[in-house]
């Protein structure tokens, strides 16, 4: 009996540790977060990293991990989807963001990524331009040369 | 800073003699001797080269995709030139309680103000042309007396990037601790400008260089990234001359290193650097050092911010360093808390206190681009007070300043 309960009390062990190991490094962002990342579907990525991602929007670099080049663009700061996005890829809410850039700005270090004040714009935007990536809330319908990738934490 | 200040000189040289000195500045001739000659060529040639590197590449046919720019504010052309305008004016009215500190009196000043026009031309995706103009006034500040610019050029130059790095060739601001590029940019501020002592209102440092800034950018592991910036050209400061007066010195071979290491905890930052330079002083010169180090951490509901420069100036060492802390009241509001502190050491004596500014403020953001401002400052030692004795002791100042930032 001691030793069934000493196997049930490992597994469930292991089990209460493989749990806590997945929530501290977290799963793929799913549309629960409030938003979907998007590209072209002539990329080649299936998924990107929330740090990767975070690095394209804020300018830290401008390529995919295949080389080609990407090109961000942002919904208006005041969209609902923007904030989800802030606080989950950059760790930071919009104003934050903003501040960011503001300091980019008049420091001559860069200019912020094109804001759009639609979801079908971003779509729109996302479909003609291939090395394209940008966010739109959960649910938008996407037309044309459009994919969702996963993102992954 | 230093346009300003080069006009506090009292009866030492009239407002004439000072304009000829800035057109002598670009349009004059200067002798120079060998060595800076031979650093000059070496300059230009590399700027040109870089600079004829990239107007090859910029003729060259842009990508059938080339995303149509849409930033706020912009106008593009067919041929791919995207033209940004961006700009900041922070208005204010200020008053002491009875003696005159950075052009604050007791009765009050509403000419005090800082603003800004920037437009950047991004020619392709690597190159760019930014300019910057700048309005700035300081009240009853005995600058204002002579100056007669409403409208200065503030910085222009060109940059290319290439990979993780950048060049930068012109009118530049130099990279130097957390606030020097941006130290007239309200929004971005707590208080209507960063520490006078750090940042030198009156001595020992530039907002900018004629000259030369290379960049790069690395990715360490860890979650560690670290930003590097390297210049060399020419500045100028005003200096007191300790005796209630000022000089302009020209400096020359100014080398300096900037390091910035993001931390895998967000918000914290530590930065460094230093800078070696030639300040012409008769008919030699005196090599200056100074180091700095840094440190800012901006979390969700606080922010910390300290710095902390020891310069060696020949005849004296002195410290000037300042630690900032802010903490969010609500998602608006903000509550700051400031000392900024000015030391001086000379051989044989004992370091000695020249300025201490202990201010607390609030700000109110209505949103990131308008923020409200009430500041009172409690400033003591005479060195920023206007007709006062540099280094005499006792001397207390209080005063306020009530500003608006705004940004676009």
């Amino acid at each position: 009996m001691f030793r069934t309960l000493y196997c049930a009390s490992k597994k469930t062990a292991l089990a209460i540790v493989a749990a806590l190991l997945f929530l501290a490094t977290g799963g793929p962002v799913s549309a629960d977060d409030g938003f979907i990342v998007i590209v072209h579907t002539a990329n080649p990525a299936a998924s990107v990293s929330r740090e990767e991602l975070s690095r394209i929007f804020l300018k830290k670099t401008g390529q995919w991990q295949d080389g080609s080049r990407a090109v961000p663009v942002d919904l208006v700061d005041s969209s609902p989807a923007r904030g989800r996005f802030s606080q989950v890829v950059h760790g930071k809410d919009t104003s934050a963001i903003k501040a960011y850039w503001q300091k980019q700005i008049f420091s001559g270090r860069g200019v912020p990524p094109a804001e759009l004040g639609s979801a079908a714009e971003v779509v729109a935007f996302v479909g003609a331009n291939r090395g394209a990536v940008g966010y739109v809330a959960a649910g938008t319908a996407l037309g044309g040369p459009v994919k969702a990738i996963t993102l992954a934490r | 800073m230093y346009r300003m200040l080069r006009h506090i000189l009292p009866a030492v040289r009239s407002p004439y003699a000072e304009k000829e000195r800035m057109m002598d500045r670009f349009t004059g001739f200067r002798p120079y001797n060998i060595r800076s000659l031979a650093r000059g060529a070496v300059f230009l040639l590399l700027s040109w080269g870089l600079a004829g590197t990239a107007v090859l590449g910029a003729q060259e046919e842009p990508p059938a995709d080339e995303p149509a720019a849409t930033a706020e504010s912009s106008a593009a052309d067919a041929s791919g030139l995207t033209v940004t305008f961006h700009g900041y004016l922070t208005q204010a009215y200020a008053q002491s309680d009875g003696n005159q500190i950075f052009g604050i009196t007791e009765d009050g000043v509403t000419d005090y103000r800082t603003a800004a026009l920037q437009i950047r031309a991004d020619v392709r995706e690597n190159d760019s042309f930014i300019f910057q103009f700048s309005h700035e006034r300081l009240g009853e500040s005995p600058i204002q007396e002579v100056k007669d610019d409403d409208v200065e050029l503030d910085w222009l130059f060109y940059e290319h990037r290439f990979g993780s790095s950048a060049v930068k060739v012109g009118r530049i601001q130099i990279p130097f601790g957390i606030y020097n590029e941006i130290k007239d940019v309200g929004v971005l501020l707590p208080f209507y400008r960063p520490s006078h002592n750090f940042y030198g209102e009156a001595a020992y440092s530039s907002e900018t260089i004629d000259g030369i800034v290379l960049s790069h950018a690395l990715t360490l592991p860890g979650g560690f990234g670290l930003d590097a910036d390297v210049h060399f050209g020419e500045w100028e400061f005003i200096q007191s001359d300790f005796l209630g007066g000022y000089t302009t010195n020209e400096v020359d071979d100014s080398l300096g290193l900037e390091l910035w290491l993001d931390t895998p905890w967000p918000g914290f930052r530590v930065g460094t650097g230093a800078m070696h330079y030639q300040i012409a002083a008769g008919e030699g010169e005196t090599e200056w050092k100074q180091y700095h180090i840094s440190v800012a951490a901006e979390l969700e509901r606080f922010s910390l911010h300290a710095e902390l420069k020891q310069a060696d100036v020949q005849t004296a060492d002195v410290y000037l360093g300042y630690a900032h802390l802010g903490v969010g009241l609500t998602d608006k509001l903000t509550l700051n808390l400031q000392d900024d502190l000015f030391y001086i050491k000379v051989p044989g004596a004992s370091r000695t206190r020249v300025d201490e500014d202990r201010a607390v403020g609030l700000n109110y953001a209505f949103n990131p681009s308008v923020v409200l401002k009430l500041e009172h400052h409690w400033n003591e030692g005479g060195f920023w007070v206007e007709g006062g004795v540099p280094f005499g002791s006792g001397i207390k100042t209080r005063y306020g300043i009530l500003s608006l930032s705004t940004a676009f």
